[in-house]
């Protein structure tokens, strides 16, 4: 905006930058759609936007006209654009006044003292709403306020860096932050259109950023070099997509909505990540989640029904999560036949288990508990230390990964006279600090109170806890998912919707226990997997666990498993018989991202009884999540045919200069191999510079690949520069083939899929295309 | 004509030895069938013997033959003592035809090159007494030591192939060949040669030192006897001719002719010249190129021939900018980027 003349272009441009960043922020808003149970939040959040857009324009005119005619900004005009957002707020203020406090306005429409506290007060409403509502949330009045005020602000934000800073493409972040939303809130599968609305506004601000940088060029005089990159933005673009949208629906998913994190997962507790074993302070859920169960153990034991493995016991309970105490490791697991202390009382029965490593992978070694000598194969013994009190066995600088262990164990077997007869933990007992809990919420110690009575023995309020997480008739289910809470307390949350799994079930029966008085701690490990073939077992990624420990005073440590699990994996613990003796066979882990699962009949039933829940929407979650599935599926079905796009595309040229059969075409058919393998051949290489180049490449991996390149170039060299072009013939095909597979034995396997899966030179090709139908300016413009 | 290998010693003209053999009419005798010629074989005897003499350095020899073949000049450039002389003296030998030698000095006439016409007493006319460049080979030693009158006289002729004396026009032999050395331009005592007429050499190359072992080796046999005494020819002036004449036919496709247009064109487009190639380079560049070909025993040119030849013909006649020359850049580098940077049609 040099020039006076160039004034009226600039503001038109302007003015549809501005459009260009309200229909973005509208589309963005769009993804707060799933967050509401139903659509009128959106009228105020439409007015809000046209309102800020029609008045930015309006206002922005104006302070053009102030301008004097050589168009350089004067004290006044820079005042006045300062004022524009001021005046775009005020005028929003206006619309939430009319629309939410009207009654105390002037003339309804202009705001007053007390129609602001009125609206403040709307606000107020409107925060306590978003505690008490779960997604999808009813739009009532405070939410669409508080909403609209959010949509505003955002408008208001990109309207700035779109419009007055000239940035539309930094506008994105605002839309950013509204798909945040729906992302962060809502369980399950996000609705299609909260990632397509955005997707789209944010095209349109990146198209208005183009426009407005060519725009800016062609004032500079220079030409805009509009090919430029487009291979690279074609094939980065394309690739970010199919990537971005496939990636999901093959990996396995781990953000269930920041509100539904486990019991488990707690605060980190200074141990890093240890491969593919259990990882004290991450979720089972990963493990759980694995698309292809993997193998983890095989497990040789002397008895026929071998009880759990032990991995990590987590003795800490700190109102957010289960984590590791300190661990113990000035002992060793060398030359030791009691390793674990096991009280003289309690009742036990020799176990034996050679364990292999197949694929874990992991610091912790799992043992059959108590463990009571270990003998790591080929030595290292004293790599690897015990924690007594806890149990757990873990490496030091050393992990599980390929290794073969025996471990003589000592399993607790106490009757249930016993238990039952076990004595009050002592005030004084070291077994104290397993009683030891933060404060809890309420509704926790309510509910306890309510499981057990005054002068019941310790074992009668295990028992107790342990009947209430396992009747079917309370309604817990057993979910990879849990359900969305809005306490702030993941235990309440579970305890109160009812749905998780192993590590919900074991955590609250741990805290429970506790509350009770009764030392429990929380333990990681693995069933015992699956037989194959006399006491030989298989441990899977699908086998990872959770369950409690109770200490019995004088018996010792008493396993206790409340989560439902499948016949084929649970333990049978006669000390603790279920409250459900069947088992629920809707109870096996659902793997989510496979096929959508209609909800079992058991589970609509104990959606049926969850009658704690405020806003009573579950079934509505339950559907959307499915249809979310749906859509997902979908899309990537949709995705995955657009990503074969240009692998079917290459197929088929592939095969028609193949059929075509010509030296040129079998030469093209080469170089084209050479692109997709990302080998460079350079255009400038003349045909036996591409031969020697490629003949050098191969010889190391297939000779017999050389002569033949020296026959395809051959023939090239003749057919384009020789006097009479050369016929087709069978045997420069077979040494396309040969030149072929010597090349793809040159590169890494990746390459080779990846070559396939995304040929480049199909890309490249279209690339060319695209750039060909772009119109050029000339050079000199 | 085997004896008219005759050399000046001296810086005076060769027009007065052997006066009497050179009848211009004489040097043009009826074609050979090129048509029966294998160039590859041939060539190759021409070089094996060339090789005898020039040793450890056939790439050298080589192109000097695709020059000879090409119906070009070759500019020899490289400090003294390497074999510039002894290169140019080798080819002269291999092949049975005229040669002259004259070793350029700054007290050299243009008439020594040309010839001039003298008034003989006894038929009271002028009779025209041919200069050193009525030869098939003319040997300029030292090109860049004669004043620049006397180098453009010379230059004239060999673009020219003919000579006017007095109004009277004298054909020179076919084939006609320069084989001009000069040392560096930093050596003292000498008159660089204009950049126009470094234009009409076909190609330059420079010697280079032998290695250890050719030096070691030319060190044992040269020091009894010169082996260029003892060489005979392997052809004369009409298989040259008949060779000339076949490696013109060789097949040059469309695409091709392209490349050497884009690249001449491409040497005129750098940002590190002040003087890109000429068109005349691009017709060199051809010739050359086919000679190589044909020297490859091929019937048609390749891509890889015109870049092999394109940093021999094109180098000489680049001009640098004073930035590129700033920069430690030079002329042959300037030819390999641009080879690096021009595609090579497939002509689909």
């Amino acid at each position: 905006m040099t020039g006076a003349a160039e004034q009226p272009a600039a503001v038109g441009g302007r003015a549809g930058t501005a459009a260009a960043a309200a229909v973005a922020v509208l589309l963005g808003a769009l993804a707060l759609d799933p967050v509401f149970a139903a659509r009128t939040w959106l009228v105020p959040v439409v007015l809000a936007v046209a309102l800020l857009w029609l008045c930015g324009v309006a206002l922005r005119a104006g302070v053009d006209r102030l301008l004097p005619a050589d168009g350089s900004p004067t004290r006044l005009t820079t005042a006045a654009t300062a004022a524009v957002p001021l005046g775009q707020v005020l005028a929003v203020l206006c619309l939430l006044t009319t629309v939410f406090s009207p009654e105390d306005a002037f003339a309804g429409v202009l705001p007053t003292f007390t129609s602001l506290s009125r609206l403040a007060g709307v606000l107020g409403d409107g925060m306590a709403e978003i505690r008490e509502q779960a997604t999808p949330a009813l739009p009532l009045t405070g939410l669409v306020a508080l909403t609209t005020v959010f949509v505003a602000l955002i408008a208001l934000a990109v309207d700035l860096v779109a419009v007055a800073g000239r940035q539309p493409a930094l506008g994105g972040l605002g839309l950013l932050v509204l798909y945040c939303v729906p992302v962060s809130t809502i369980t399950g599968h996000v609705a299609l259109i909260a990632f397509l609305a955005p997707a789209i506004g944010f095209g349109i601000l990146l198209w208005a950023d183009q426009r407005g940088r060519l725009a800016g060029q062609d004032r500079a005089g220079s030409g805009a070099p509009l090919g430029t990159g487009t291979l690279t933005a074609v094939r980065s673009g394309a690739l970010a997509l199919a990537v971005g949208v496939l990636l999901p629906v093959v990996v396995p998913t781990l953000a269930e909505g920041s509100l539904a994190t486990g019991l488990g997962g707690g605060a980190g507790g200074g141990t890093g990540h240890t491969g593919t074993g259990l990882d004290p302070v991450a979720e089972l859920r990963g493990e759980l989640n694995l698309p292809q169960p993997m193998d983890l153990l095989e497990v040789a034991s002397s008895v026929d029904d071998p009880g759990y493995l032990r991995s990590v016991a987590l003795d800490v309970y700190d109102g957010s999560g289960w984590r590791m105490g300190n661990l113990d490791g000035e002992r060793s697991i060398a030359g030791s036949s009691r390793l674990v202390p096991v009280p003289g009382r309690e009742p036990t029965r020799e176990v034996r288990a050679t364990i292999t490593s197949l694929g874990h992978d992991d610091r912790f070694l799992p043992t059959p508990s108590a463990p009571q000598s270990i003998d790591v194969k080929g030595g290292g013994d004293e790599d690897w230390r015990i924690d007594p009190a806890t149990g757990t066995v873990f490496g030091r600088d050393t992990t599980t990964s390929g290794r073969t262990w025996s471990v003589v164990a000592a399993e607790p077997q106490p009757t249930v006279d016993e238990l039952a007869a076990a004595p009050e933990l002592p005030v004084d007992d070291r077994m104290r600090r397993y009683t030891q809990l933060p404060e809890l919420n309420p509704a926790v110690t309510a509910l306890l109170g309510q499981l057990i009575t005054p002068g019941q023995t310790p074992y009668q309020r295990v028992l107790a806890v342990y009947d209430h997480l396992t009747d079917r008739a309370n309604g817990f289910t057993y979910s990879l998912s849990t359900a969305p809470g809005t306490s702030g307390d993941a235990l309440a949350d579970f305890l109160r919707l009812k749905r998780g799994y192993c590590e919900q079930y074991a955590g609250a029966m741990a805290v429970l226990v506790r509350a009770a008085g009764v030392p429990a701690r929380v333990v990681l490990g693995y069933t015992p997997g699956s037989a194959n073939g006399g006491r030989n077992r298989t441990v899977t990624s699908d086998d990872a666990h959770a369950w409690v420990e109770v200490w019995f005073t004088g018996l010792g440590w008493v396993p206790f498993d409340p989560t439902p699990l499948g016949a084929g994996r649970a333990v049978t613990l006669p000390w603790a018989p279920r409250a459900d003796s069947t088992v629920d066979p809707a109870s096996v882990p659902v793997q989510p991202g496979t096929v959508p699962t209609a909800p079992s009949a058991g589970q609509a039933e104990l959606d049926r009884d969850n009658q704690f829940t405020p806003l009573d929407l579950p079934q509505a979650s339950a559907q959307g999540s499915g249809t979310g599935r749906l859509t997902g599926g979908g899309l990537g079905v949709l995705a995955a045919v657009l990503a074969a796009l240009p692998w079917l595309a290459r197929r088929r040229q592939r095969a028609l200069r193949l059929a075509d059969g010509r030296p040129g075409a079998l030469w093209d058919e080469l170089l084209a191999t050479t692109t997709d393998l990302g080998i460079a051949v350079p255009p400038t290489a003349t045909a036996r510079g591409a031969a020697r180049q490629l003949a050098q490449q191969v010889s190391g991996v297939a000779p017999a690949a050389v002569p033949a390149l020296r026959e395809l170039a051959l023939a090239e060299e003749r057919s384009v520069y020789g006097p009479a072009a050369p016929g087709r013939s069978p045997e420069l095909r077979s040494a396309l083939a040969e030149v072929r597979r010597g090349l793809l034995r040159t590169v890494s396997r990746r390459r080779r899929v990846a070559a396939t899966l995304w040929p480049a030179s199909t890309v490249a090709v279209a690339a060319r295309w695209l750039a060909a139908r772009r119109p050029r300016r000339p050079r000199s413009a | 004509m085997g004896e008219g290998t005759a050399e000046l010693q001296s810086g005076l003209v060769a027009a007065a030895l052997d006066a009497g053999e050179l009848n211009p009419a004489e040097l043009n005798p009826a074609e050979l069938d090129p048509g029966d010629l294998d160039v590859a074989t041939e060539g190759a005897r021409i070089a094996a013997a060339m090789s005898r003499v020039v040793e450890g350095k056939p790439d050298v020899v080589r192109l000097a033959l695709i020059v000879l073949l090409a119906e070009g000049h070759l500019l020899i450039e490289d400090v003294p003592g390497v074999g510039k002389t002894t290169l140019a003296k080798a080819l002269a030998r291999s092949i049975d035809s005229t040669v002259r030698r004259i070793q350029f000095t700054p007290d050299l006439l243009p008439s020594d090159v040309t010839g001039v016409a003298v008034y003989d007493q006894e038929s009271r006319a002028f009779e025209f007494k041919p200069g050193a460049v009525f030869a098939n080979l003319v040997v300029a030693d030292e090109i860049n030591r004669a004043s620049p009158k006397t180098q453009s006289a010379l230059l004239e002729c060999m673009e020219e192939r003919q000579v006017t004396v007095d109004g009277v026009t004298y054909e020179l032999a076919r084939p006609f060949m320069v084989l001009a050395t000069q040392n560096p331009l930093e050596m003292e005592g000498t008159y660089p040669l204009p950049e126009a007429q470094r234009d009409r050499f076909t190609a330059r190359i420079s010697m280079g030192y032998p290695d250890r072992d050719a030096e070691l080796a030319m060190l044992d046999e040269r020091a009894t006897s010169d082996p260029l005494t003892q060489l005979a020819p392997v052809a004369d002036a009409a298989m040259v001719r008949a060779l000339v004449s076949a490696v013109g036919r060789l097949h040059v496709a469309e695409p091709l002719r392209r490349y050497i247009v884009a690249l001449v064109e491409a040497t005129r487009q750098s940002p590190d010249l002040r003087l890109g190639a000429s068109p005349r380079a691009g017709l060199q560049l051809l010739r050359a190129a086919r000679a190589a070909a044909a020297l490859a025993g091929r019937d048609h040119v390749l891509p890889d021939d015109v870049q092999a030849m394109a940093v021999p013909v094109l180098a000489h006649r680049l001009l640098l900018t004073p930035d590129a020359t700033l920069a430690r850049r030079d002329a042959q580098r300037v030819v390999t980027d641009v080879l690096a940077a021009v595609p090579v049609p497939r002509g689909r």
